[in-house]
């Protein structure tokens, strides 16, 4: 299963940009990171959330980077059940 | 009546046998540790059981297996759905301690102390049911409300909510073999509580087999109506910050 494209419709609903954006954000954020983005770990995830991809959302001059990080942390912990059902 | 019994604990073993050594093989490629805590209490059913016939008939050992199993269990629920969430986990972690205790005391006394007390046996029984059965709804509960989170969403597969539908399932079915196991006839004959629990036992095995080893062919049925969309392009680093900072 495509872990990064859930989340990236996540970020398009809380955002209402576009899902292929917000997949590549994503991916941009891993990339940064240097993690590979097809981990089924949690703690990769939230790393790469609350580091890289608020940091991209900070260049972007996107309104809260702070508030939209932590809504797509708390996604991830809401939906950690997924890395294992899906694995 | 002991080779039907014989017969039926062996290939319940073999069985979940093989679960755990998929579950090994998934857990090596994907790092995920949970999945060893799920093959490892699966493990202990499966040698657990085989003290269970009469061949290697020693109710000592298999109620040691029944009382080590859960811990791995709890682990394996924490892990898959509690990391960093409010946990019942220390809750049930006390549960375990207390009722694996109170299984192997008293086993211990049934099979070598100088009295063969039934109520002892029946005593070890209600233990192991109650851990049982307890860890199989927190199993469930814990499913059930992820299931409920990802059912709508068109983004994951079929075959992945079906894997939670067959938890639930099966979770429901440990309940039943919870409930009857107490009822099982001492002497290994057959009465109505054996057979509805080797019922359970047996929807139990088939479910999980299903969720855990998920067979291609049926995840492939699973997913029949399902398209992934056209493989669509990426978007270049420039393109997705600017649509970003366009908003």
């Amino acid at each position: 299963m495509d872990i990064v494209g859930f989340f990236g419709k996540k970020l398009e609903e809380k955002t209402g940009i576009k899902e292929i954006a917000c997949k590549g954000m994503i991916r941009l954020a891993f990339r940064d990171a240097g993690i590979d983005s097809t981990t089924f770990k949690l703690e990769d995830y939230k790393k790469v959330f609350s580091d890289n991809l608020k940091s991209r959302f900070e260049k972007t001059g996107i309104d809260n980077p702070t508030t939209l990080a932590n809504y797509m942390i708390s996604e991830l912990i809401k939906n950690q059940g997924l890395f294992t059902m899906s694995a | 009546m002991e080779l039907l019994n014989d017969s039926f604990v062996f290939l319940i073993s073999f069985i979940r046998g093989f679960i755990g050594i998929i579950l090994i093989i998934r857990a090596r490629k994907t790092k995920l540790t949970n999945l060893y805590a799920l093959a490892i209490t699966i493990f202990c059913e499966c040698i657990g059981y085989l003290f269970y016939t009469s061949i290697l008939n020693n109710l000592f050992i298999f109620y040691t297996f029944m009382s080590v199993m859960w811990f791995p269990l709890i682990i394996f629920i924490d892990k898959t759905f509690y990391q960093e969430k409010k946990s019942p986990f220390k809750f049930f972690l006390l549960l375990s301690i207390i009722f694996a205790i109170t299984k192997i005391v008293v086993v211990g006394i049934y099979q070598f102390g100088p009295i063969q007390d039934s109520n002892l046996l029946f005593l070890g029984r209600i233990s192991l049911s109650i851990a049982l059965g307890a860890t199989a709804v927190w199993l469930n509960y814990a499913s059930y409300t992820s299931y409920i989170k990802i059912k709508s969403d068109k983004g994951v597969e079929p075959w992945i909510k079906t894997r939670y539908l067959l938890v639930i399932f099966y979770t429901i079915a440990q309940i039943g073999i919870a409930i009857t196991w107490p009822f099982f006839p001492y002497d290994k004959s057959i009465n109505i509580p054996y057979i509805l629990g080797a019922l359970s036992l047996v929807i139990f095995i088939f479910a999980q087999f299903l969720a855990w080893v998920m067979p291609a062919g049926f995840k492939k049925w699973l997913n029949r109506n399902y398209t992934l969309g056209d493989k669509e392009e990426e978007l270049s680093e420039e393109e997705i910050m600017k649509s970003f900072k366009e908003g």
